[in-house]
């Protein structure tokens, strides 16, 4: 070491009690570095004389007040709400509160989709029974009619006796005859269905059906009129109440609790008003409420298909005993024609069945084992 | 509580420990207030300025969570400092470029320095501080009147370390100067 490195550490010691031996040794050895050592000890306690000087009593004062006047409010806060001043603003919650925020908004989007909007109501006491679906609405031409006004409702009211039309040009749903007293007080008991929207009602976008080559007609026919009426609304649509909309569910539950004497809706009229859509549609209630009539003896439906089949059966020497009639096989074994199994299938939920009495043979609906 | 570290006393005042947070002001009360004083030649300015820097170490101590307490406290002094300087538009921040120095050595007699009180000498380095340039007394301020050692310096300043150890270097070859000077002088006029 020398005298210049022993004059640098000294000057850079902040104790000088702290010199190391090696500058000790070349400070005993140093004239020079022993006046320089002599120099920084007077310089530091200049140094420590300067700081020695007292303080103000005012500044003591303030300065030792500071914990108590400002950490004031910091003390009188409980240190729960301390906690949760925190947490409200850590990152992290700031982050959990903005994810459900977006998530609540997007939710909100996702149920305003106008699928949600059309959730069919129910009979009361049966929720099997479905008031105006919107998917019966779209595919059954019977259904898919207008509301009955309140104009309409004291024809309702008279139709007792009332025999069905023949055919409902505008696909009125048809009054039925003798109700019985319970379907009446279903129907008054019927609650008030939400008013029907003014707007026309819009096929869902993309959507594609399917539909066997010999319905393809039928089809057409139906879609022209669901179109008809979709596109041009009567005016009772817009201007229903909430009582019309109960009347016409009214209506729909007349039909689907049609009674066993209506001698109109035969198969035969049932198969004019509406071909087999497969579709859970307020005809098929009909069909099933028609149907315990075939049941009971005497009450055979005159169908000139069962008719039509005899003859082929006979004609073709197929002696088929008692029992239904299963037309898919014979069309799969080539006895009928394509347009022969279109014509005489027999509306869903039911089959043919062959009877036999006195050597007279008979074939009338009935509803499937 | 003596044998304490200041950043152990600091952990007590901040549970409300009233006698460590009076210790910590014994430790560096004094310095904080010669800081202001020797570079403001302001009494008021300077009691003023330590009470803001014991407030903002109060009110900022969350911000505070590890490293040396005194590196933190002169730093606050430091920018109250300079943002004094640049309010009073009368001084300028001190520069990074440093005029070369020769360095002299202690020109006066042992014996002279031998006779000189503590507070006689802490007189002439008062005069002498005053001669120095801001950035010069700054760092003879920080490293021996706060106490702090070089690698603290660096970090208040925010140099690195090889620009602080010749800052300081440069300061105090200036301040051995204007001592020797001035011991000379005292010297000269004991003799008549």
């Amino acid at each position: 070491m020398n005298c210049n490195d022993f004059k640098e550490l000294i000057s850079e010691l902040a104790d000088l009690k702290e010199v190391s031996k090696d500058a000790a040794a070349h400070m005993h050895g140093c004239d020079r570095c022993q006046k320089q050592f002599k120099y920084e000890e007077s310089l530091r306690g200049g140094f420590a004389a300067i700081n020695e000087t007292p303080l103000p009593a005012e500044l003591t004062r303030k300065i030792l007040t500071i914990p108590a006047t400002a950490g004031y409010e910091t003390q009188k806060m409980p240190v729960w709400l301390q906690k949760f001043q925190a947490l409200l603003n850590s990152f992290t919650f700031r982050l959990a509160v903005a994810s459900g925020v977006t998530g609540f908004l997007f939710a909100v989007v996702l149920l305003r989709g106008p699928a949600y909007d059309q959730v069919a109501p129910t009979a009361p006491g049966n929720p099997n029974i479905t008031l105006n679906s919107p998917a019966r609405t779209l595919k059954s031409p019977i259904v898919a009619v207008a509301p009955e006004s309140a104009k309409d409702k004291p024809a309702l009211a008279a139709a007792g006796n009332a025999a069905m039309p023949a055919a409902e040009p505008q696909g009125h749903v048809p009054v039925l005859k003798g109700l019985p007293e319970q379907f009446e007080a279903l129907v008054k008991n019927v609650p008030a269905a939400p008013k029907p929207k003014n707007e026309v009602i819009n096929r869902i976008p993309g959507a594609i059906s399917f539909s066997l080559e010999g319905e393809k007609e039928a089809k057409r026919q139906f879609s022209e009129t669901d179109d008809r009426q979709f596109a041009e609304p009567p005016a009772e649509v817009s201007e229903a109440s909430p009582a019309d909309a109960s009347a016409e569910y009214a209506a729909d539950v007349m039909v689907a609790a049609a009674p066993v004497e209506h001698e109109e809706l035969s198969a035969k009229k049932l198969s004019e008003l509406e071909p087999d859509t497969k579709a859970d549609s307020l005809v098929t209630k009909l069909r099933a409420a028609v149907q315990p009539a075939a049941d009971q003896p005497g009450l055979q439906a005159a169908d000139p298909r069962g008719t039509q089949i005899l003859a082929f059966l006979e004609k073709n020497g197929i002696d088929n005993l008692e029992g239904f009639i299963d037309l898919e096989r014979l069309a799969m074994q080539g006895f009928l024609t394509n347009r022969q199994f279109l014509e005489w299938r027999p509306p869903a939920g039911q089959n043919w069945f062959l009877t036999r009495s006195e050597g007279q043979a008979s074939l009338t609906l009935r509803r499937n084992p | 509580m003596e044998n304490m570290k200041p950043e152990e006393l600091w952990q007590q005042a901040l549970t409300g420990s009233q006698p460590a947070w009076q210790k910590l002001y014994e430790l560096f009360g004094s310095r904080v207030y010669q800081f202001f004083l020797k570079n403001t030649r302001n009494a008021d300015l300077a009691a003023d300025k330590v009470q803001e820097v014991f407030l903002r170490i109060f009110k900022n101590r969350d911000s505070f969570k590890y490293g040396s307490l005194k590196t933190w406290i002169f730093r606050i002094a430091r920018n109250l400092l300079i943002d004094e300087w640049r309010r009073a538009g009368q001084r300028e921040v001190p520069s990074d470029t440093l005029p070369d120095i020769v360095d002299a050595g202690v020109q006066v007699e042992e014996s002279v320095i031998d006779a000189i009180e503590h507070r006689q000498m802490a007189g002439f380095i008062d005069e002498c501080l005053d001669k120095l340039e801001e950035g010069d007394r700054l760092a003879i301020c920080l490293v021996y009147i706060a106490g702090l050692s070089i690698p603290e310096f660096a970090e208040v300043m925010e140099l690195p370390p090889g620009t602080a150890k010749t800052r300081v270097r440069h300061a105090r070859l200036k301040l051995d100067s204007l001592l020797s000077e001035k011991l000379q002088i005292d010297k000269y006029e004991k003799s008549l």
